[in-house]
């Protein structure tokens, strides 16, 4: 199966994968293949520094599974991501504790880790959509595996969510980009297709990420699953990024249009932030939060590509994979030390904080997390959103201008939710019962990530090795030094930096009113979710009606007055089918009856009256075809 | 060589099915699995020998007339191979399981004495269905085609009830009725204008002649594979024991219409775009039906056969690109079907299992699957998952290769609603299989004191189709490439 090609390294992280996925066939215990998923995840790194320095090119499996890999510095950068957090996790995940269905898990997690490792690495499109299907489904069977009987309905939305918008466009669009090859680094497909390819083609990154309109599953899945398995699925937002950027950076050519609405999905998702300030739980909290990161890459992602190949342009696709990657490891860390919560058998909430950590190192190590997500200088998300709302700034379209304002009045909430954490922790918690030790790799994982956070946000050249050879294949000019690129243009990045700073501020004193007065200030917003969310669900209650009412008749025998009486499938079970066949064709079938009974009269038995018709129609033909 | 195995193939059955009319019991279990097992082992003897002989289509003639040219013969191609093996394969391990399921333990059947007649059907069935794979003449295929009908007629209506006798009537009356429009059409043509009944004489046909057979096999083909007008028989034929619905459903009747079809696509030659747009129109049509119909389906069989329809569908999309000439659309459709057989005879083998264990195929009164029947639960989850298109079932590729057909094809505006048709199939599908898992698999026990039992063979059949689902788009793959036209579109 294996071949000694330039690609061993991925070679043998798909292998470690694999053992891992089998490992618990030997013990019914998910952690036996976790030192399997440490070194997949290992493997992974060292695939993603040979893309960084060389690149990789090879082939891994054969016969139809055959699959090209070719691991470019963009491939690389996103693939270090996975290997860091599929590190960490799965450290974490030794020491964590937790009943899954051990197996399935085992399958499940270092499935998804190796799908990833692959969706990344391909260079073929049907490939591609092959792993973009089994992520999905991995991901799916790895709610499964962990949630309860609540959570099943989450995994059964997910997966529908997935097929009928990431999956089916995909499908549709692979034969349109087969009449141009379906190399990925093809020139494009035909110019007639290519409004239904943007089309197509938008929709699958988006679902990944948990942009909306197809943000709602990230909410409810967060909540379900375990916390430590929460970063990798952060991770996979990620990949929607990546496949954004390697689809229309280098597959399609360039629709400015596109990047608008790119930005403004981007735009819209960001307004989820209110509904994490609203939000007590914390997993569901950090949920929203994470929706809001990635509408921000996707803000800066369509910025860029409404301003491709200039400055501009280069600065607002720096900050979103400068955004990218911090939100994957300070969301991590924030993920790991809810899991601590979760491991002492708490659910994650205001209060559950207090409970457990107040005075503890833990608690240390989430705020710095928790203040790096709010963007406090000079911390993580300061860094990346000074690097977007200064591309904004330089942009002067008044388009972008607009949606980015919309975006800097939402930055006012991520630290304004954290001070009401604290807030609310401070008024309404008592601390009952502390958490004692926490094990040594929950400690280590959380404190890793939080100090990477800080180290990473303060010594931001410290990505340089992994991110400018990236930037450097996008936009296929040299990037500037790191200094250059923040100080672009003096009067933008002053102000950029005045107005995280100004942000910050309001942030601390928004997150000190009272939850319920700052709700009503935030009504109208609510109201216009609330109205979204009225709205998909008068599209899902018409087409519900429409079947019931227009459809049903028509493929079952339902008296009308019993009709009204019918409010979904499941009240429609025990009516008799409708054959649209049968009563399209009943009048013969009736003259067919009519003779079948006339004969059965003079004939014992019908069904041998039947047979001796076959057999004689039977023996008529070979004597025709014979004799004749 | 290879053409007395392939005789041997299909005259095993049929012989057995003859005498196994006459006895019962042990004797015809022995009888019965004996023969399909005989002939599984002579198709895989034969696979190895036409493999290794390196040939592309060995030709064999077994009666030929003046006036007639070929009337009876056989041709071994990859096609003909592949589908014949599929056919063995699955006829066995359906008839394997179908031993202990027509036993006295079968809770929802309890069977026992009389089994005899049914396996004497099936036998006759498989037989009848291997003649048709291979037979080389139109006369060859009707016969066989009859034939097929007839154990048709015979397995639906076993269990004597009402129900199952117009169940019964009806799969034999729909079909027969295509085989009148298409076969004698095709027979007539080809004793007046070829003089000739072979396969290989339809390329020279008069192009004003050749899309209106086409069009009467076609009306055949879709009479047997339950399409647009005429599907109902095939969600009726459930009344059939279990074991007969799988083979009926998974490697016979519903896909001997399509295989006719494929088959006489092979040799006829280029045919206009009109045939396409109406092929377009049809599937497009029979595509509508199953999805509408999936929400509202609680007997588990009845569900599987609502799929089957659009299974066949697909199929059928494959066939419509194929008759633009475009191979792929034909080795779409091939392997489609031979990933099809393994993973509906899954479904049907895992509902079997529910009349076996439980005594129901209500899927309200089914629950729990996880904890009192694991691996029946499993196998139900793979099954839905699987018709639903998702990896790594092999159905998921087939329908991948079905996809990439369209690229060829994109400048037919009418290419896209059938596609779209079979994806919004496999959306809507997953959306009622993933609810059916829920509550069947994961659901609270609602059978509560019932003591669930099941049977070694029932468990070994399950798991090995499901291995086989998984695996055989693997194995089939070199023959399905090697699949092609020979009339020289």
């Amino acid at each position: 199966m294996f071949y000694p090609t330039n690609a061993a390294p991925v070679e043998f992280a798909v292998l470690s994968f694999l053992l891992g996925s089998a490992a618990p066939l030997f013990r019914r215990d998910f952690r036996v293949s976790l030192p399997f998923s440490l070194l997949g995840s290992i493997l992974t790194m060292i695939t993603a520094f040979y893309g960084l320095s060389g690149g990789i090119r090879g082939q891994v499996f054969n016969g139809i599974f055959r699959t090209q890999v070719n691991v470019d510095p963009l491939s690389a950068f996103f693939t270090f991501i996975l290997g860091l957090v599929g590190f960490l996790s799965s450290v974490y995940l030794l020491n964590y504790e937790m009943k899954p269905r051990h197996l399935t898990f085992a399958i499940a997690y270092n499935g998804t880790l190796l799908s990833a490792l692959l969706f990344l690495t391909t260079e073929n499109f049907e490939k591609m959509i092959l792993f973009y299907e089994l992520l999905a489904l991995l991901t799916f069977a790895l709610i499964l595996s962990t949630v309860v009987s609540g959570g099943r309905n989450t995994a059964r939305n997910y997966i529908v969510l997935t097929q009928l918008f990431g999956v089916v466009p995909l499908l549709i669009a692979l034969p349109l980009t087969h009449t141009a090859g379906s190399s990925l680094g093809g020139t494009g497909a035909n110019m007639a297709v290519l409004p239904v390819l943007y089309a197509l083609l938008l929709l699958p990154p988006l679902v990944r990420s948990g942009v909306f309109p197809f943000h709602t599953w990230v909410p409810r899945v967060y909540r379900r699953v375990p916390s430590p398995v929460v970063p990798v699925l952060i991770v996979l937002e990620g990949l929607g990024i990546y496949m954004m950027i390697r689809l229309f950076w280098f597959v399609l050519p360039f629709l400015r249009p596109l990047g608008y609405v790119i930005a403004f999905l981007g735009m819209t998702s960001a307004f989820s932030i209110l509904y994490s300030f609203s939000e007590i739980r914390l997993k569901r909290k950090f949920a929203y939060h994470s929706v809001m990161d990635v509408g921000l890459s996707y803000f800066a992602l369509g910025s860029a590509m409404v301003f491709h190949g200039s400055l501009t342009g280069r600065i607002l696709l720096i900050g979103a994979l400068f955004h990218t990657l911090y939100q994957s490891v300070y969301k991590s860390s924030i993920f790991f030390g809810l899991g601590a919560i979760e491991h002492y058998g708490e659910e994650p909430n205001v209060c559950s904080l207090r409970k457990l950590f107040k005075g503890h190192v833990m608690a240390f190590l989430m705020s710095i997390s928790a203040f790096s997500m709010a963007g406090l200088p000079p911390l993580a998300a300061f860094v990346s959103k000074w690097l977007i709302y200064q591309g904004a700034f330089m942009s002067g379209d008044t388009l972008v201008l607009m949606m980015f304002f919309a975006v800097a009045f939402l930055g006012l909430f991520p630290f304004a939710s954290v001070v009401q954490v604290r807030r609310l922790n401070r008024d309404l918690c008592k601390r009952e019962l502390g958490a004692g030790n926490v094990p040594l790799l929950l400690r280590g994982v959380v404190g890793t990530t939080a100090m990477l956070t800080v180290l990473l946000s303060v010594l931001p050249v410290l990505m340089g090795p992994i991110i400018v050879p990236a930037l450097s294949e996008i936009t296929g000019s040299p990037v500037p030094s790191f200094g250059a690129l923040f100080m672009a243009n003096v009067t933008a990045s002053v102000i950029a930096v005045l107005l995280l700073t100004g942000t910050a501020y309001l942030g601390m004193r928004i997150g000190r009113i009272p939850t319920d007065r700052a709700s009503e200030l935030l009504l109208i917003f609510y109201n216009i979710g609330d109205m979204l969310a009225l709205t998909r669900d008068f599209i899902l209650e018409t087409g519900r009606r429409a079947y019931v009412t227009c459809v049903l008749p028509v493929i079952k025998y339902i008296p009308r007055y019993e009709l009204p009486l019918i409010r979904d499938c499941d009240d429609a079970f025990d009516y008799p089918v409708r054959h649209i066949d049968e009563a399209m064709f009943m009048p013969i079938l009736r003259l067919i009856s009519g003779v079948s009974e006339r004969a059965g009269k003079g004939a014992p038995d019908m069904n041998a009256l039947m047979a001796v018709f076959a057999v004689v129609f039977a023996l008529l033909i070979i004597f025709l075809g014979v004799v004749m | 060589m290879v053409g007395e195995l392939v005789t041997l193939t299909f005259t095993v059955p049929l012989l057995a099915g003859l005498i196994l009319f006459k006895i019962d019991g042990k004797r015809a279990d022995i009888l019965m699995i004996g023969s399909l097992f005989t002939a599984m082992i002579t198709q895989f003897a034969l696979d190895y020998g036409y493999v290794s002989s390196g040939e592309g289509l060995i030709h064999v003639v077994y009666l030929k007339t003046q006036s007639f040219g070929e009337v009876y013969g056989i041709i071994i191609d990859p096609m003909s191979v592949l589908i014949g093996t599929v056919v063995a394969v699955a006829g066995f391990i359906f008839m394997f399981y179908g031993m202990e399921y027509m036993s006295e333990r079968n809770l929802g059947h309890p069977g026992g004495r009389g089994r005899g007649l049914f396996y004497a059907w099936m036998a006759l069935f498989e037989g009848a269905t291997l003649g048709f794979v291979y037979s080389s003449t139109f006369l060859g295929l009707l016969i066989f085609f009859e034939v097929m009908g007839l154990a048709c007629w015979g397995v639906v209506s076993y269990y004597n009830t009402r129900e199952a006798r117009r169940a019964g009537f009806k799969a034999f009356i729909i079909p027969n009725v295509g085989a009148m429009i298409g076969f004698y059409t095709a027979i007539g043509i080809g004793i007046t204008q070829l003089h000739n009944l072979s396969l290989f004489s339809l390329s020279h046909l008069p192009p004003s002649v050749k899309p209106w057979l086409f069009l009467a096999i076609l009306i055949a083909g879709y009479t047997k594979s339950a399409q647009f007008p005429t599907y109902s028989w095939i969600p009726d034929a459930m009344e059939a024991p279990t074991p007969a619905s799988a083979f009926l459903h998974g490697a016979a009747m519903v896909e001997m219409g399509v295989y006719l079809v494929a088959r006489v696509l092979q040799f006829i030659g280029p045919l206009p775009l009109w045939v396409f747009y109406f092929m377009a129109v049809m599937v497009s049509l029979t595509l509508l039906i199953p999805m509408l119909n999936y929400p509202v389906q609680n007997d588990a069989k009845r569900l599987l056969a609502y799929s089957t329809v659009a299974e066949a569908g697909i199929m059928f999309v494959g066939l419509t690109f194929a008759s633009l000439g475009l191979r792929i659309g034909l080795q779409a459709s091939m392997f489609q079907l031979t990933a099809h057989a393994f993973i509906k005879g899954l479904g049907f083998l895992t509902a079997g299992s529910f009349t076996y264990s439980l005594g129901t195929l209500d899927l309200r009164k089914i629950s729990s699957l996880q904890e009192t029947l694991p691996v029946s639960g499993f196998s139900w989850a793979v099954a839905l998952l699987g018709l639903a298109g998702l990896p790594p079932m092999a159905i998921a590729f087939s329908k991948g290769e079905l996809l990439m057909s369209l690229g060829e094809a994109w400048t037919h505006p009418l290419a896209w609603v059938p596609v779209l048709l079979v994806l919004a199939d496999s959306v809507v599908f997953l959306w009622v299989g993933t609810k059916w898992i829920g509550r069947n698999v994961f659901g609270r026990a609602g059978l509560g004191g019932i003591e669930v039992r099941t049977h070694p063979v029932i468990t070994a059949s399950l798991i090995t189709l499901m291995v086989l689902a998984l695996v055989s788009a693997y194995l089939a793959y070199p023959l399905v490439e090697a699949i092609g036209f020979y009339g020289g579109v």
